[in-house]
């Protein structure tokens, strides 16, 4: 007579969830196709015909690597490959190695303590975050931003930001930055960091709509069109309300009224979008509501990655796999230490193995997206052929805070203007600036300087 | 060296790499070069490489501001990186007068006795030189560096440990001159600083909509993770809005009124999906408008289609399916099925294969699909739907439940091999019939029933689950048990449903619980044993009135030697009760009471119901949207902007919307509007206030704000209906302390101990901490569970009691279940799951720093970390933050030797480093009292071999032995800087901006009266509310003087290359 089970109704719920797997969208070929067409006609045809438009992402992981089994010996195409990029073995001949790259404003600059909220805000801002624990937060426009402010009008989101970072502390963040610096990567504006998205449900749900809703995709054009017409009566209301709101306020006041004005001109473009076309719903590619694993979380996220670029809803895309500084433990391989402790290893060689596992284990990840991006066709190349991913880290080895020799990797040909399969070594503290003025150039956006560049980086040709 | 610093004027920064790398070299050796002089001094010389070097690329900018300066004043000597902080506004006053009388007489001298050994006459440890300022106004320029001294001053962190030390009453003298003279504080015209206007953060966010709407929303589901500045996350600087939120909030208000005011048609509707379109749990579905396909569910698989149903409310639909079924005949694929018996190896092709059709995880219906491919066919069931979005899965299912046992192997029934073959299915309702649900905890259980959880156990012959209920209409009804059974013996479990005490039907239980799962289903559900409840119905007509409805387990049986441990005992198991009745239409969900109050209120009582057909009226809709209006922004909207508010009811309601849903279109404007979303001061009384008292920097808030800012401090959330009603009548500031206490006994300020404790003394963090599980097995969710909840407990009772605020510190109580009762070692007496307040008498426990929660979430996951429990402490409860570690500091690898032994012997180790004592001698000696707890807080009288050692001293200060010693030392020493960290973090919290110079006379004054008082809790929550930044707005735009807010525009453009 034991009475002693309990109902394990939410396995079962996930069990039936999990059956619905995240299969590659053959099926939404055409219908991409036929955007990029529209896209590259307004445009003017994209650079060398190409008829896919090519994408933009950045890849950061946290507290640097253990730069012995990062950097390649050798230099040029035949060189091997160290320990940490052994996952990517298969992946050797999409990606370049780029070593000798320095973000110089990660650097104190007499504003002492704090290497690592400073990494993660000037890694892709070039811009040295003021100092300070939440008055007038301060860093610079992203290098993301500045190709989504430019190229951002075609697709249905201008950028996508994504993090794995569920459980974000509370209190000081690191030695009197505001958190905000070490959780967001990408900067709107010098005062508006973009906060990532961390569910990838929400991800699926703000690309292709609650399909559950009555904004799914069965609605007739003139269903559509009505709804478009209610939204855009709210978006006027609200805008003419900030706008009177707006001026009597004083300048920091405005600044956040700008913010939500900005805001609410975005979302209008995109009711318009939504009008003119049914958002495709990708049946059966709906992520799971749990997952159960780190691992299983990165990897739903890379595929919401993919399936953005894929689908062409946007072609710029930042992921924090772990905020800078993070103390995660991995205990899924093992390493059941913090990750920053770790990083910190006083010279020890078991926590420097221990740490060498998670560097692996997110090259592992990452592996597993230039797997999915290597399986998307596009005419006779791939969606990673199509794009420049920059997978590294703000410090260079996580012991010694350092903001030079960065660990920097870049997967993809640009559409064919990259030359991966390489070990390019820069000149010392190269600006990691210059490699993201090339990059600028080839999405189309342009940019004269940023930050402390000296010059474009071209040897990734 | 340092020399090189102040006479640098070139703006060639491109050799930066050259100096650094020549300073590298050169300085270690100049910082060993200074002997005796500076005894203390030599660690600080780090930092000083750092600022030179870095200097550089800033000065070409600061040079034109420096050269005004100089200009201005002649006499001062100016420091090129001292600019930024105050150089215009400086350069655009009259000259520095000659030294004040306060600074000769009282800053001075003490400066001069205990400072100027490393910091002046020529020695400049840490680059400050303090005789290099020849006025105030030369310290005022450098507020940033004098702030740092006056902060160390009053914390005790200088002069360094073994330097001589001042009296207290001479530091208090020097701190207080020091604080005056810097600030130029007039007490008689205080500036109550600048508070940005701020977006609701996601639990105001949840709370505003709780409290307005009646809506329990999540926005942890839907929302990003607020920024978080000083510790706290409703800081308005950092809540930023990026487009991204503003969709959600636009769909958030959208599905919030939806909830409240549900008008969506319930009409009938039919929904045709194509199988190759719907979502597969075998291959990607097509999107590509491609016409309708056969698809193969393959039982070998458990293949499965599954179709999302979106209804307003609990209705029931007919799901359709056109289909047919092949059996398997290729043998080879049979035997692959690991067949359960003989007999079901081969099946005769005429037995029906069965599709089992599941509303969510339960399985509401069988189809037995008995057609050929040559005959393909419609099938249907009429099934049961929840409100909201509910998935409805099509499954070939593999168990195959019997009709007649025994069982084999552990396993309930046949396998059916075999594939069904689907095209499409119709999904069409909502259909006639009004469907409520009897909720398992509505169930009765009699006789050995139980209820556990979610389900009603039935153990033996006669168990009933019932429940009463109430029949509207006498007529047709359907009844559905959701049920399922242990098996056990030769036949199934078998029970009955009776009404009003008479069986109107009987039904075998084949549904197996708690079964050996299926090899797939295991996979999918990571080795669970899983129940499958099975709905079962009975059409039977119900009179009017109270019924009494009862399932009854008939037929119990025991084999207690039966190999399968599973199938010793049948039993019942009962989930809930579904009626439907089908003479009514489906019901449309009702309206939450604030709604319905509000349409009830405005518009009749008629205007309950939301589907109700209430005539449009315009005058009614404006009144009615006035009211909410004025709630939902916390303050009454001008005519002109209700105009706007009524245009957006205007154009639903030209379109054909009804009164309710033309009225939820404006509410949705309403809730997406920056109003509501931001607080904000109110603006218009704004100028009027500067133009007519031009000399006074505050001026009062209005009551509204003031409603405001009381309701989201105390409550985070909006002013209620009293709040409201007083600041209309301006009689809120009249009220205020009755309204605090108000506030305060209010189930709502709950969530002021969560937003504000769980921030201040981080237990919110909790979560996010993750011990070793191997290395500390006790360590379960529950466990750390119930550590938040005494931490929780002990705050809320601190504020329900006004308790004084030093038993955070001091307590000799605590709040323990079992589990951490045992954890903790106290007595035996507390059982059991609910927490109770017990003394901690005897025991080496007092207050929160012996909280397992700080005691965990200050531990890294492998060990105790005695440096972020200094950290923590000097941190939050005494606000004396150490100086921050040098930039660079050289890793440990590099010094010669390895460090060895415990790990606070490592830790000693390391502190003899002078560079790294500089920041651990304050900390770690707070740490090593708290030794004897591990990094669960545990209590250990080890640490790995050896024995733990708690004896420690502060700097400068006393010895002490573990922690009952180290808290009581902090309370008789460090009550005033405890009581200082609280008013801060309070004030801070309450005000959502940072505490700034111009704050301390507010927060010198609370502390005083925390002194007077006893401490005691509502003695600091009044003296927030009080005080003069809380109560108070800037009249004018920029404080003159005092804000180190300077735009440093130059220097960024520089950065971003934008200039």
């Amino acid at each position: 007579m034991s009475a002693k089970w309990h109902v394990h109704r939410r396995t079962f719920l996930r069990g039936l969830g999990a059956a619905v797997a995240l299969p590659v969208l053959d099926a939404m070929a055409p219908s991409l196709a036929s955007v990029t067409r529209a896209a590259s006609a307004a445009t003017g045809g994209a650079a060398g015909g190409a008829p896919f438009p090519k994408r933009m992402a950045f890849v950061y992981v946290p507290n640097g690597v253990t730069i012995p089994h990062w950097t390649p010996k050798a230099i040029g195409a035949n060189y091997e490959l160290p320990r940490i990029l052994q996952p990517l073995a298969a992946h050797k001949h999409d990606f370049n190695i780029l070593s000798g790259f320095a973000q110089s404003q990660g650097l104190a600059l007499g504003d002492g303590a704090g290497d690592h909220a400073r990494a993660s805000a000037s890694f892709l801002t070039g811009a040295h975050a003021r100092k300070t624990s939440g008055a007038d937060i301060r860093a610079g426009v992203s290098v993301d931003q500045i190709a989504a402010e430019q190229i951002g009008k075609q697709t249905v989101l201008p950028s996508l930001e994504l993090s794995c970072d569920l459980g974000r502390r509370v209190g000081a963040c690191d030695s009197g930055y505001s958190c905000a610096y070490q959780y967001n990567l990408a900067w709107r504006s010098e005062t508006m960091p973009v906060m990532p998205e961390v569910d990838p449900k929400q991800v699926f749900e703000r690309l292709f709509g609650d399909v559950n809703r009555g904004g799914g995709g069965i609605d007739a054009a003139d269903a559509r069109s009505r709804r478009a017409m209610f939204q855009r009566s709210i978006l006027d209301f609200v805008a003419d309300d900030a706008a009177r709101l707006q001026s009597r306020l004083g300048r920091t006041d405005q600044r956040k009224l700008d913010e939500y004005l900005t805001a609410v001109r975005e979302i209008e473009k995109r009711v318009e979008l939504a009008e003119k076309s049914a958002p495709r719903l990708p049946d059966g590619t709906r992520p799971p509501d749990e997952f159960n694993s780190f691992e299983e979380h990165v990897r739903l996220m890379f595929d919401m990655l993919v399936l953005a670029f894929q689908t062409d809803s946007t072609r710029v895309a930042t992921f924090i796999v772990s905020h800078e500084g993070s103390n995660r433990s991995y205990g899924e391989i093992g390493v059941n230490d913090g990750h920053h402790n770790l990083s910190h290893h006083f010279g020890d060689v078991n926590n420097i193995e221990k740490l060498t596992q998670i560097n692996e284990f997110h090259a592992k990840q990452f592996a597993y997206f230039l797997d999915r991006m290597k399986s998307v066709t596009e005419g006779d190349r791939t969606l990673l052929d199509n794009s420049m991913v920059v997978y590294g880290s703000g410090l260079g080895d996580g012991n010694a805070h350092n903001h030079d020799n960065l660990p920097i990797l870049l997967a993809g040909r640009g559409g064919g203007t990259v030359t991966p399969g390489r070990h390019i070594k820069a000149d010392d503290r190269t600006p990691l600036n210059n490699l993201f003025l090339s990059m600028l150039d080839r999405v189309g956006a342009k940019a004269e300087r940023f930050g402390d560049s000296t010059g474009r980086y071209e040897a990734i040709a | 060296m340092t020399r090189l610093s102040r006479n640098r004027t070139s703006s060639d920064f491109s050799d930066i790499d050259a100096t650094f790398q020549l300073l590298a070299r050169a300085l270690p050796a100049a910082a060993e070069g200074i002997p005796g002089r500076g005894r203390f001094c030599a660690s600080q010389h780090l930092s000083i490489l750092r600022r030179i070097t870095t200097q550089m690329p800033q000065s070409r900018l600061l040079i034109p501001a420096a050269a005004l300066l100089v200009l201005a004043a002649t006499t001062v000597s100016v420091r090129s990186s001292d600019v930024s902080a105050g150089g215009p506004v400086a350069a655009s006053e009259t000259p520095a007068t000659a030294p004040a009388g306060e600074f000769h007489r009282t800053v001075l001298p003490l400066l001069q006795k205990y400072c100027y050994e490393c910091h002046g006459d020529g020695m400049d440890s840490g680059d400050l030189e303090m005789d290099s300022y020849k006025s105030l106004q030369d310290m005022r320029n450098d507020i940033k560096t004098w702030q740092k001294v006056l902060q160390y001053a009053r914390t005790q962190t200088m002069p360094p440990p073994k330097a001589d030390q001042p009296t207290q009453a001479e530091r208090d003298a020097l701190v207080e001159a020091l604080h005056r003279e810097l600030y130029q504080i007039d007490p008689a015209n205080p500036d109550p600083g600048r508070v940005t206007v701020r977006r609701l953060n996601r639990s105001e966010y949840r709370n505003t909509i709780r409290d307005l709407i009646g809506v329990t929303f999540d926005p942890t589901i839907d929302f990003p993770q607020d920024d978080t500045g000083y510790g706290f996350d409703n800081i308005g600087d950092v809540l930023t809005l990026p487009p991204m939120l503003m969709e959600k909030y636009l769909a958030a208000a959208e599905r919030i009124l939806d909830g409240a005011i549900p008008t969506d048609s319930m009409e009938s509707r039919e929904r045709r999906v194509a199988a190759n379109r719907a979502q597969r749990s075998n291959k990607p579905s097509a999107d590509d408008g491609s016409a309708a396909e056969w698809v193969k569910l393959s039982s070998r698989d458990e293949d499965r289609l599954s179709v999302a149903v979106q209804g307003p409310t609990r209705a029931d639909y007919l799901v359709r399916v056109l289909a047919y079924a092949q059996p398997y005949i290729d043998k080879e694929a049979a035997a692959t099925m690991r067949p359960m018996s003989d007999e079901d190896a081969v099946l005769a092709p005429a037995k029906p294969i069965r599709l089992s059709i599941f509303t969510g995880d339960a399985l509401a219906a069988e189809l037995d699909i008995t057609s050929s491919a040559q005959r393909p066919r419609w099938y249907e069931a009429r099934v049961g739907v929840g409100a909201g979005s509910t998935s409805i899965h099509a499954v070939a299912r593999r168990d195959h439940p019997p009709t007649t046992l025994p069982v084999n192997a552990g396993r309930i029934g046949h396998e059916q091999p075999g594939d069904i073959f689907v095209k499409e299915i119709v999904i069409e309702g909502p259909l006639q019939g009004a469907v409520r649900r009897v909720a398992n905890d509505r169930l009765r259980a009699s006789g050995h029933g139980q209820r556990n959880g979610e389900i009603v156990f039935l153990p033996q012959t006669g168990d009933e689950a019932s429940a009463s209920v109430e029949i509207r209409s006498s007529g047709d009804h359907l009844v559905r048990v959701q049920a399922c059974a242990d098996q056990a013996g030769d036949e199934p479990a078998k029970m009955e449903l009776l009404v009003d005490g008479t069986a109107v039907a009987s039904f075998d239980v084949t549904a197996p619980a708690g079964i050996k799962p299926s090899p797939l289903i295991k996979g999918l559900a990571k080795g669970a044993d899983q129940p499958l409840f099975r709905v079962h119905e009975v059409r039977t007509t119900l009179g009017a009135g109270k019924r009494k409805l009862a399932v009854r387990f008939l037929n119990d049986a025991w084999f207690p030697d039966h190999e399968e441990p599973n199938l010793r005992d049948r039993n019942l198991y009962v989930q809930d009760l579904e009626i439907v009745d089908l003479a009514s239409r489906p019901l449309p969900p009702p309206m939450t009471p604030p709604m319905r109050e509000l349409f009830v209120k405005h518009a009749g009582p008629a205007a309950a119901a939301t589907n109700a057909p209430i005539e449009h009226d315009a005058q009614v809709a404006r009144k009615l949207l006035d009211e909410f209006t004025r709630r939902a922004w916390r303050r009454p909207p001008a005519p002109e902007e209700l105009d706007r508010v009524m245009q957006l009811y205007n154009l639903a309601r030209e379109h054909g919307e009804s009164f309710h849903a033309s009225v939820k279109h404006a509410m949705k404007g309403v809730l997406v509007s920056s109003s509501f979303l931001f607080r904000g001061e109110p603006l218009l009384a704004h100028r009027a206030g500067a133009d007519t008292e031009p000399k006074k920097l505050a001026q009062p808030i209005g009551e509204y704000e003031l409603a405001s800012r009381l309701s989201y401090f105390l409550w985070s959330s909006t002013p209620d209906d009293e709040l409201l009603r007083l600041a209309e009548r301006g009689e809120l500031r009249k009220n205020l302390h009755a309204q605090v206490k108000r506030m305060l006994a209010s189930d709502k300020s709950e969530a002021f101990v969560d937003n504000f404790a769980g921030q201040w003394l981080q237990f919110r963090n909790l979560d996010a901490v993750h011990p070793d599980r191997k290395m500390f097995k006790v360590y379960t969710d529950r466990l750390r569970d119930a550590m938040i909840r005494e931490t929780r407990l002990f705050f809320t009772h601190i504020m329900r009691e006004d308790r004084p605020l030093m038993d955070v510190l001091t307590a000799d109580y605590t709040f323990v279940n079992e589990l951490l009762a045992r954890h903790y070692g106290l007595s035996n007496d507390v059982k059991g799951n609910d927490f109770r307040r017990v003394s901690l008498a005897g025991s080496p426990r007092r207050g929160v720093i012996t909280h397992g929660s700080v005691l965990t979430l200050t531990s890294n996951p492998t060990r105790t970390s005695p440096v972020k429990r200094g950290k923590w402490v000097l941190e939050n409860l005494l606000g004396s933050p150490p100086p921050p570690p040098p930039a660079n500091v050289p890793p440990l690898e590099s010094e010669a030797r390895q460090l060895t032994g415990t790990l606070r012997q490592r830790l000693e180790q390391h502190r003899e480093s002078k560079a790294c004592a500089s920041c651990h001698a304050p900390l770690d000696p707070i740490g090593f009292g708290l030794e004897h707890f591990d990094a669960i807080g545990a209590w250990r009288e080890k640490d790995g071999d050896a024995p733990v050692d708690a004896t420690s001293a502060f700097v400068n200060g006393p010895t002490f032995n573990g922690s009952i010693e180290l808290v009581e030392l902090l309370a008789k020493t460090r009550g005033k800087d405890f009581y200082r960290s609280v008013v801060e973090a309070c004030l801070t919290f309450a005000l959502g901006r940072g505490v700034e110079p111009y704050d301390q006379p507010a927060v010198e004054r609370i502390v005083r009266d925390l002194q007077a008082n006893d401490g005691k809790f509502s003695t600091l929550v009044q003296g927030v509310v009080d005080s003069v930044p809380f109560q108070m707005r800037r009249a004018t735009e920029m404080s003159p003087g005092s804000s180190a807010q300077a735009e440093e525009g130059g220097i960024r453009d520089w950065v971003n290359g934008s200039e």
